[in-house]
């Protein structure tokens, strides 16, 4: 072994060791990868999730080899987390549990801070919501005072182990819609509201995180209707008089003393009878909605007897609110009584109409049950409310006076004021009868009367209206002076007739209620005129037609009159004559002045009616008239026949006749057709011939040609006619003898 | 595996057993050693104890001169353990007694070591499932640092002639340092041969058959 060279070994050896270094060099240990790419992902993942839901929450990371990484920590964060609570799952790192805590949205976020790991983070909304709201106080909250509050809860409805239950503080939000009945305090799950005014507001419960589909908000009807109590400051009223008006205080509001001004309040009375007894004013004063102060109307006193009127309060929607009943007790005191009219002038023929009898209370209202007694003067009678004259043997004064007694007497009436009841007495100036005739030149009536007024006194500066049918008068009305004197001068007219002068005292201007304060008569004058002479220059006679046929009649009316043209009511047939031509008069009959005839136109032609007092004509007389003839009613011979000497020769005088009417007067116009007939009186047989059946002209009939025949005897010719439908009355001739 | 891994224990005990007989022979080296003194130049192939190496880089080897004379031994050299995931490698300098048994050069020794140490560390990969199978992503770090140690080993050489000697050998080497904290025991154990350099120290070639 000498060939080998202990330095080439060492070199070798040291070769071998710098190839042994360099072969380390090359150690190719493992390292890295410095870090892996991945993707995160949330497989369970809930959106949306209910406050107290716990829902679980997944994340996984799958590599590049998409394989699932295991044993890493992820990151959950939220970016509210208040909204939101996670815990990481015990038995799983890469699950978590979210607890929903309150309502709202936020996003969470999730990572992998695992420097390994190249991932994307992942965001994600995560709505928080509660599944429903709910009002769990009344939906119709009522405050019927104004002030007063009331508490209002809502609540949210969330999880809590796997059940909805209610639960505050959720962030419950309130909208007020309306008129602003309530004022409301607060805001969240309980609010109050205050009563405010009158009205109606809906509140709205509404949350801005709730579950879909969920209930989500509530209405609440917030409603303030004042519960109005009346109170009346007086509940019984008392009243002597009529017109008496009285009212309580009312007051209209709620239990906290505030009332409404829209609120009223209304008087009715409770029946009939009730509204009989008390009327009632327009409303009086304000109403004061602050106060409840209330305008109501008063009651006017208007019957006697216990009034009971509701006071009845109503709410400004026309509901009733409250009401009571007040009394009044209404009792008429008679203070007077009085017949009126007070002052009466009149003639004994005259009547005057009289009110009955009245009692007045304090205010001057009639007592309308006041039992009254009358006492009357004799001499006078009061009937029907008419006031005559029994006995007026000569002028004389009466009265009349009228007394009370019963309920309206203050005695009968306990807490009644003491009252002296005064009588008032009527005075009656009863004047005889005042007759003239009508040619009279001294006819003026001076008038002088003196005005009594109620209680005694003179009615001075009142007026009187004069009131005369006929005549003429100083003036229409007469004021009374200080004397309570009024005068008038009546000039009554020549009329022959009952004249009358009414005197009627005028109503006090300004007098209201009582009925009984219109006019009346105070005076009743009458004055008889009587016709004077009949004077046939006044005198005038008439008749109804003045033309006539024949047989038509027509009265004749003479109006007897005096100088001053009065019908002369005295006049009788002896008074008057009445003398007809053409026609007849029949007897004259007087009345009132009037007489009448009655003519009859007999005669065709001019006829006259003639009237006269004491022989002279009066007016119009006399009367022409004119009569023409009647229609055809018979035949009458004008002209006998008279034979010839020979025999069969005609007669020496042809028979003429007429066609007249009833009064024989001829009918012109006839053309009646005649016809002549022979009658045998004795002898041979005798026979008519010639023209037998003439017709008539001019209303004649004039025969030509007739002669006898036959044998010698003794005959009569009759002659018969028809004009139109009459059948004249036939005309016979003398006996004649036929030769 | 199991078997293997028992025996390999067995090795390793015996060879930290070796270390300290030698120690304790080191103190009494007088009448055993041989008497002359030579140089050798020896590798070994160390990387039987770990014969998966999941990696493309020199096996665990050690290469060293070695000098006798007497009863001792001394030698200093390169070691170089390695791992499918470290690799340890340095010098080294032992003491040896080699004890001749017949035909076989027992040389127990105990040594000191030096040098540096990478390794790759799987402690940031991660597990996954994949189709219901677990399974595990490595994520490796690597790091180097120095490295001391210590180890004992046992060499068995069998002289061929008078210039070489097939040797084996076991070792157990305890290693301080960072990148292999936790990981600091190597066992090697491997083949290789020695050669005597010529020229150097006192040729005895009958003393490596033993009088």
């Amino acid at each position: 072994m000498r060939f080998i060279n202990s330095r080439l070994l060492a070199r070798l050896a040291a070769l071998g060791s710098a190839a042994g270094l360099l072969w380390a060099c090359q150690e190719n240990l493992l390292s890295g990868p410095t870090e892996f790419g991945a993707t995160l992902s949330m497989p369970a993942w809930t959106d949306t999730i209910i406050v107290g839901d716990v829902k679980t929450a997944t994340a996984k990371v799958i590599d590049a080899q998409s394989r699932e990484i295991q044993n890493l920590t992820y990151h959950w964060a939220a970016l509210d987390t208040s909204l939101a609570h996670f815990a990481v799952s015990a038995t799983s790192g890469n699950s978590i549990t979210v607890t929903a805590a309150k309502p709202g949205a936020t996003t969470v976020t999730l990572s992998m801070p695992d420097q390994r790991f190249v991932v994307t983070s992942i965001a994600k909304t995560l709505t928080v919501v509660i599944g429903g709201l709910a009002v769990s106080t009344s939906h119709d909250t009522t405050l019927t005072a104004i002030g007063d509050t009331a508490r209002v809860f809502a609540s949210s409805l969330v999880k809590a182990s796997g059940v909805l239950v209610s639960r505050s503080g959720q962030g419950i939000k309130w909208v007020q819609k309306g008129a602003g009945a309530v004022t409301l305090v607060g805001t969240g799950d309980s609010i109050r509201m205050i009563a405010h005014a009158p009205g109606t507001d809906t509140l709205i419960a509404r949350h801005d995180y709730c579950l879909a589909g969920a209930r989500c908000a509530d209405t609440v009807y917030a409603r303030v209707r004042q519960t109005l109590k009346l109170t009346l400051s007086t509940k019984t009223f008392t009243a002597w008089t009529f017109g008496d008006s009285a009212g309580p205080a009312v007051t209209l509001a709620d239990r906290r003393g505030t009332g409404n001004a829209l609120a009223t309040v209304r008087l009715v009375p409770v029946t009939t009878a009730d509204s009989a007894r008390v009327t009632l004013t327009a409303t009086l004063g304000t109403t004061v909605g602050a106060t409840g102060a209330m305008a109501v109307a008063k009651m006017i006193t208007a019957g006697n007897g216990t009034a009971r009127v509701a006071v009845v309060g109503f709410n400004p929607d026309g509901s009733k609110a409250d009401s009571d009943t007040i009394t009044y007790v209404i009792r008429q005191i008679a203070v007077r009584t009085t017949i009126e009219p007070l002052t009466v002038q009149m003639t004994e023929l005259d009547t005057v109409p009289v009110r009955a009898a009245v009692a007045r209370d304090s205010r001057g209202y009639l007592i309308g049950d006041a039992t009254l007694t009358t006492a009357i003067s004799s001499g006078l009678d009061v009937t029907a409310g008419k006031l005559t004259v029994t006995t007026a043997a000569t002028a004389f004064t009466g009265t009349m006076l009228a007394t009370v007694s019963g309920a309206a007497l203050a005695a009968s009436n306990a807490g009644a004021p003491a009252t002296t009841l005064a009588v008032d007495t009527s005075n009656v100036t009863v004047l005889k009868a005042i007759r003239y005739t009508a040619d009279s030149t001294s006819r003026a009536q001076n008038l002088s009367l003196t005005l009594k007024a109620s209680g005694g006194g003179l009615l001075t500066n009142r007026y009187v209206r004069w009131i005369a049918d006929v005549g003429s008068l100083s003036a229409d009305s007469a004021l009374s002076d200080a004397s309570g004197v009024v005068t008038v001068t009546w000039t009554p007219t020549t009329a022959a007739r009952r004249q009358l002068l009414t005197g009627l005292l005028r109503p006090l201007a300004g007098t209201t209620a009582p009925a009984d304060s219109s006019g009346y008569i105070i005076v009743r004058r009458s004055v008889t005129v009587t016709a004077g002479v009949a004077v046939a220059a006044t005198s005038s006679v008439a008749i109804r037609t003045a033309a006539f046929t024949a047989g038509d009649t027509a009265t004749v009316t003479l109006s007897v009159r005096d100088a001053v043209a009065n019908l002369v009511t005295s006049t009788v047939p002896g008074d008057v004559a009445f003398v007809a031509t053409g026609g007849t008069i029949g007897t004259a009959t007087c009345s009132g002045g009037i007489c009448t005839a009655i003519y009859t136109g007999t005669t065709t032609g001019a006829g006259s009616v003639t009237a006269t007092i004491g022989g002279v004509d009066v007016t119009n007389s006399p009367l022409a008239t004119t009569i023409v003839a009647g229609a055809a009613s018979k035949l009458i011979i004008m002209t006998q026949p008279v034979p010839a000497v020979g025999h069969n020769a005609v007669l020496a005088t042809q028979p003429v006749l007429r066609v007249t009417d009833a009064y024989n007067n001829t009918v012109s116009t006839s053309t009646a057709v005649i016809t002549a007939s022979l009658n045998q009186v004795s002898g041979g047989v005798t026979t008519l011939v010639g023209t037998l059946n003439p017709t008539a002209v001019v209303g004649t009939v004039t025969f030509t040609n007739l002669q006898f025949g036959g044998l010698t005897g003794t005959i009569t010719i009759t002659f018969t006619g028809v004009d139109g439908a009459i059948t004249l009355v036939a005309a016979t001739s003398n006996s004649i003898v036929a030769p | 595996m199991p078997k293997i891994q028992r025996f390999l224990r067995v090795i390793r005990h015996a060879t930290l057993f070796t270390g300290g007989l030698t120690a304790v022979m080191a103190c009494r080296a007088d009448a055993q050693a041989p008497a002359s003194s030579k140089w050798l130049v020896r590798a070994d192939w160390l990387q039987a104890s770990s014969i998966t190496l999941d990696r493309t880089t020199m096996p665990s080897i050690a290469a060293a001169i070695e000098w006798r004379k007497g009863a001792f031994a001394v030698e200093a050299g390169f070691l170089r353990a390695v791992r499918s995931l470290s690799t340890i490698q340095g010098g080294y300098a032992a003491i040896i007694r080699p004890v001749r048994l017949g035909p076989v050069i027992f040389l127990p020794g105990i040594g000191l070591f030096g040098g540096q140490s990478a390794a790759s560390a799987d402690t940031t990969g991660y597990e996954y499932l994949s189709g219901g199978v677990a399974g595990h992503q490595p994520r490796y770090s690597y790091s180097t640092g120095s490295a001391f140690g210590v180890g004992a080993q046992l060499g068995f050489a069998v002289p061929i002639g008078a210039w070489t000697e097939m040797r084996a050998s076991v070792a157990e080497w305890s290693f301080s340092s960072d990148p292999v904290k936790g990981d600091n025991a190597r066992f090697l154990a491997g083949v290789g041969f020695a050669v005597r350099v010529p020229g150097l120290g006192t040729r005895t070639p009958s003393t490596a058959g033993g009088k």
